[in-house]
């Protein structure tokens, strides 16, 4: 017997200050601080430390990522106590969702690492297959980790 | 057949798994295992979905992977859908 199974997921990183030595060797927050990087350069945005609000207010976060689509920034605010991950922006105005879209790439660039990572860790031969070659073919941008044992 | 876990990673972050060549009820013993490094390494996953393959869609499976064996890129639909 094999099964297809289909998940919901949460990224939930080690809890803790992330200017830590632990934090800043840890693989979940190297993954999480990766994820982030590559979803400003696809999206052709930069990476920073805050948010801007409708009125221009700042809000700090643990990464923000800012993009020509949506300038004001999705944040990236992981909890203290539980490494819980969190997208925090104000989607007032941006009515074709590019917020949206920053955060559900940074939330499928971590995945895709950690999936990887994880069949690597279970000794699987690992293969990945990105969104962008999805795309490419007119399919929807979703990625490909293969395991072979 | 090697045994082969794929996969999927949508747009949103959801994930669907599609394990390949495991006998019996080997696949959820390995997919357990796979939870667990996942929570390891930072993703905690909720499944929504479980589908158990039918017979012939496992012996299609082995077919396509005899043919992968020679050099063939034999694969029928996406990788990592359910079977329709």
């Amino acid at each position: 017997m094999s099964h297809i199974a289909s998940y919901k997921t949460k990224i939930r990183v080690r809890p803790g200050n992330p200017e830590s030595p632990a934090a800043q060797s840890d693989p979940t927050w190297k993954m999480l601080r990766a994820a982030v990087e590559a979803a400003a350069e696809d999206l052709g945005g930069t990476v920073g430390d805050h948010i801007l609000d409708y009125y221009n207010n700042r809000r700090y976060c643990d990464f923000a990522v800012s993009t020509p689509e949506f300038r004001r920034g999705v944040g990236i605010r992981v909890s203290r106590t539980t490494g819980e991950v969190r997208f925090l922006y104000d989607p007032y105005g941006d009515g074709r969702g590019a917020a949206k879209a920053i955060a559900d790439r940074v939330a499928q660039n971590y995945m895709t690492l950690a999936v990887a990572r994880a069949l690597r860790q279970l000794n699987y031969e690992v293969e990945v297959t990105s969104g962008d070659q999805a795309e490419a073919r007119g399919d929807r941008r979703d990625t490909l980790v293969r395991g072979v044992l | 057949m090697p045994r082969k876990i794929e996969v999927v990673v949508t747009t949103d972050g959801r994930i669907e798994a599609n394990f390949i060549g495991f006998i019996g009820e080997e696949c959820f013993d390995e997919a357990e295992k796979l939870r667990r490094v996942l929570q390891a390494v930072g993703v905690e996953v909720d499944p929504s979905e479980v589908i158990r393959k039918g017979p012939e869609r496992i012996t299609l499976e082995a077919g396509l992977g005899e043919e992968e064996g020679h050099g063939g890129k034999a694969r029928s639909g996406r990788p990592g859908q359910p079977p329709r």
